[in-house]
């Protein structure tokens, strides 16, 4: 063999090793991190191993002739590190394109897979230095040396020479049937991708799975042509083919895997190519050096022994390790300007994207970004976000779209039905009759398919928590381009940003909404207090004290008093319906009505009548009050009220406790109704409580009620109090009772206490 | 809240299930109420058997379905009325307007002879 071809020969090889190499460093670095992608650094790894040391063991063969004894071993030691090869292919076809479910422990099974190729290794490795040993060992005889057995004699040196021979002979059955456990892992790789490929929805995937399954076949019809070329007779030239056949299929199997991974893992192609020919290149480029300039000049000086050869080639070493870095940065930099004008990055492109949307605060706003976001990157001609509520014959594809999960062009999507797989959900496995409803559903399915999507290049399917919520349709390219594997990866990445972005939009929505109603209830809070009289009026012999807290809602309770012609008092407690703004406003009402009407003062039942009319004709039927109206003489005690079906008030004395059970409907439901006027007394040392359904309904968080019980039972307890004590006794219960949780209705106390 | 709803003799039942107060289900309570108006629907029986409680919107709501099926020449019953409801009811003296019945067979009979 001539040095020049021996020398193109190992430079194709170092290159094209060196290169899988660094591609599967590049994936490792710059990928997901995942298993699958691991698995394939791993193949690559060792699928570039089986080039460079091809390439080596020839450098070593044909430049180093006499020292090549010295070194021959090492490498044929290590010849066998690249068979690492197929336990590395076989545990990517379980973690790819996704883990293996029968896998409890992927590490534990990847060490079981690598265990026989490690023994392998081991056995090699034996096998290449025990015969020497052997053969040693017997040298060092006397040839005379012999055992009796029984009878017999035997030499020594030929017990050794037997063993010996033994061992080589089995190491070398061992290295010949190995190649038999090689086909079997790469087999069993391959029927499960094709599996896979059987199993998978999405198109992309089975594409990808299609590569990974042909580049396989490939690779191991190149292995087993390799070994059988081995066995036929024709030396050197017979394994130079047999090794050109190794190192192929290593690159198909590796190339087929790499191109996969790095289209599923959303690594840009482009990037990784760029990095590996780099670095491909740069080692090329170092190999050339040394082998053309280093490796002659060394020669040439070490003949002279002006330099030793040695210090020569450490120095070169050291000096490239040095400058290696700085000067691949600079020829990635040139790289860079050069192939990439303008840095159409189209990660960046989407990156930038995919921020912005995470600030929309409306949906049309997101898609009016995505719009412009997909004319710009894609140059998509139309983009539009579509959620629920769209056309309903979309429904039968959601099932589809939420197996498939990422962005599918129409292209697929039909290819899908016509294989008839767009059926939702049918369990096909079952009986003929669910088949025939498959296919009958599928057929459906393709129709709504053709007919829904005419317009639409590409959907991508928006999903959270793996439900479907609505798609983003893309549609053509504005040059009639096809969407690329790469971008419609970069979309699958988008869709998720839109999620997280419709989330957004949507807390963002309730938050304002929020707001406007704790705006909305300030309002009504204030208007409220504005109402109610800012402190009860000072009457002699009478003590009146007055409560209310309002609730998180803000009810329509309302109180008032005052004293008329110096000899009355007008009390009056009202709970009008609804809450928030509206009770408010119709509390005003109230309020203004009981206000304006100075003649009827002090006749309750000509007031709520004339209430009544009043809130009947200005209010909506869903609107009323209840009321309870008294006039106290404060002279007598007598109380003169009526009522408009409030809470049954008290009177506390120390005989017991009476209820006013006497009322009439509510305020504002029929025109015309005539309300009763009641009397009843208040005698020295009595107590008229007054309150709203807040009381007796404030509720612990299980539901219980306070009830009229155990407000009776604060009465009877508490009633000889003073008026402001009794009504804080009270509200002081119902905040125990209730564990001051958030009260559905305002809560109101009135209490007069005749002293 | 949930809203069954079925006809009986010629009558519309509602059952109503869980808290009739305000908020988005007492809308729906209002939708209902309108859609049977505009199909001249206008005997109706609200059946409170799985209502346990009521607040001052809800009682709006009812009054004002009863005022609606009123004016348009019908009625607004009520079946199957708890205790607590039943109290609030009596004070508030509501049970003028609203005639209340022990069973739907009941209401619906009460709702045939008033037709007659």
């Amino acid at each position: 063999m001539s040095v020049s071809y021996t020398l193109l020969l190992s430079v194709f090889y170092l290159a094209g090793g060196v290169f899988i190499f660094l591609l599967g460093l590049t994936i490792l670095r710059t990928g997901s991190g995942s298993t699958p992608t691991r698995a394939t650094a791993l193949i690559l790894f060792f699928a570039g191993v089986g080039p460079i040391l091809t390439a080596t063991s020839i450098i070593l063969q044909s430049t180093l002739r006499q020292d090549a004894v010295v070194y021959r071993p090492m490498v044929e030691n290590f010849e066998y590190l690249w068979e690492f090869y197929f336990p590395s292919l076989l545990l990517f076809s379980l973690t790819y394109p996704r883990e293996h479910k029968i896998l409890p422990n992927l590490a534990i099974v990847g060490l079981i897979l690598f265990a026989p190729y490690i023994v392998h290794l081991v056995t090699i490795m034996a096998g290449n230095s025990f015969p020497k040993t052997f053969t040693d060992l017997s040298k060092s005889l006397p040839l005379a040396s012999e055992v009796s057995l029984g009878e017999r004699t035997i030499s020594l040196r030929g017990i050794s020479n037997i063993f010996s021979a033994i061992f080589a002979t089995l190491v070398k059955l061992h290295k010949e049937l190995f190649l038999l456990v090689n086909i079997v892992y790469a087999t069993v790789a391959l029927f499960l991708l094709s599996r896979s490929r059987k199993l998978h929805m999405n198109p992309r995937i089975t594409d990808q799975l299609r590569t990974v399954v042909a580049g396989i076949t490939v690779s191991i019809i190149g292995y087993t042509l390799a070994k059988i070329v081995n066995l036929l007779p024709g030396g050197l030239a017979s394994q130079d083919v047999s090794l050109a056949l190794v190192n192929l299929s290593l690159v198909a199997g590796g190339g087929s895997v790499a191109y996969a991974v790095i289209k599923q893992q959303f690594l840009g192609i482009k990037y990784v190519a760029r990095k590996s020919v780099l670095y491909g290149g740069a080692a090329l480029l170092f190999a050339v050096v040394y082998l053309t300039v280093v490796k002659p000049v060394s020669d040439f000086f070490g003949q002279y022994s002006v330099v030793s050869k040695e210090a020569f080639e450490t120095g070169f070493i050291i000096l490239t390790i040095i400058a290696f870095q700085p000067i691949l940065f600079r020829i990635e930099e040139v790289l860079e300007q050069v192939l990439l004008k303008g840095r159409d990055d189209l990660q960046a492109k989407f990156t930038e994207l995919g921020s912005d949307i995470s600030n929309m605060v409306t949906e049309e706003e997101l898609e009016n970004r995505l719009q412009k976001g997909f004319r710009d990157i894609l140059d998509a001609s139309r983009t539009e976000l579509h959620f629920d509520g769209g056309d309903p014959r979309f429904q039968s594809l959601v099932p589809v779209l939420e197996r498939i999960g990422e962005p599918i062009t129409r292209e697929e999507l039909i290819r899908l039905g016509e294989k008839g797989r767009l059926a939702g959900h049918v369990d096909t496995r079952d009986t003929r009759r669910n088949r025939a409803l498959s296919k009958k559903r599928s057929k459906e399915g393709l129709e709504i398919a053709k007919a829904l999507v005419a317009e639409d290049e590409v959907l991508v399917p928006i999903l959270k928590d793996k439900k479907f919520i609505g798609y983003v349709s893309l549609g053509e390219k504005t040059y009639g381009l096809r969407y690329s594997t790469e971008e419609l990866a970069l979309l699958s990445v988008i869709a998720n940003q839109i999620t997280v972005a419709l989330d957004n939009i949507r807390l963002l929505r309730e938050n304002v909404d929020k707001k406007v109603i704790e705006e909305e209830l300030e309002i009504a809070r204030r208007i409220q207090s504005q109402l109610l009289p800012a402190r009860a009026p000072v009457i002699s012999g009478y003590q009146l004290s007055a409560s209310t807290i309002p609730s998180r809602y803000v009810g329509g309770d309302f109180y008032d008093f005052e004293v008329v012609d110096d000899q009355h008092l007008v009390v009056v407690v009202a709970d009008v319906s609804g809450k928030g703004i509206p009770a408010s406003l119709l509390m005003a009402t109230l309020h203004a009505a009981v206000n304006s009407n100075q003649d009827a003062r002090r006749k309750p039942a000509a007031m709520l009548q004339r209430i009544n009319t009043l809130l009947y004709h200005r209010t909506s039927a869903e609107e009323f009050a209840t009321v309870f109206y008294g006039a106290v003489n404060l002279m007598t005690g007598e109380i003169t009220y009526a009522n408009a079906g409030h809470e049954f008030p008290y009177i506390v004395t120390h005989g017991g406790l009476q209820r006013l059970a006497d009322s009439g409907i509510v305020l504002g439901c029929l025109p015309d109704f005539e309300y009763e006027e009641k009397t009843c007394w208040l005698p020295a040392g009595g107590a008229l409580v007054l309150f709203t359904d807040g009381v007796t309904d404030a509720a612990t968080t299980s539901g219980e009620s306070f009830g009229e019980a155990r407000l009776q039972q604060v009465l009877e307890c508490d009633g000889a109090r003073e008026s402001a004590e009794l009504c804080s006794a009270i509200l002081d219960k119902v905040r125990a009772f209730s564990h001051q949780g958030d009260y559905q209705d305002d809560l109101t106390l009135v209490v007069l206490k005749r002293e | 809240m949930k809203i069954q709803q079925k006809e009986l003799y010629g009558a519309v039942i509602l059952e109503l299930n869980g808290k009739l107060t305000g908020g988005p289900e007492a809308e729906t309570f209002r939708n209902v109420f309108k859609a049977l108006l505009e199909e001249g629907k206008k005997n109706i029986i609200v059946n409170l058997k799985k209502v346990d409680w009521i607040n001052s919107t809800g009682l709006g709501i009812l009054i004002s379905g009863y005022t609606s099926v009123r004016k348009a020449g019908g009625d607004l019953v009520l079946c199957n009325v708890g205790d607590r409801i039943d109290s609030i009811l009596y004070v508030t003296k509501l049970n003028l307007l609203f005639q209340s019945f022990d069973s739907e067979d009941a209401a619906a009979e009460h709702l045939r002879k008033e037709q007659e």
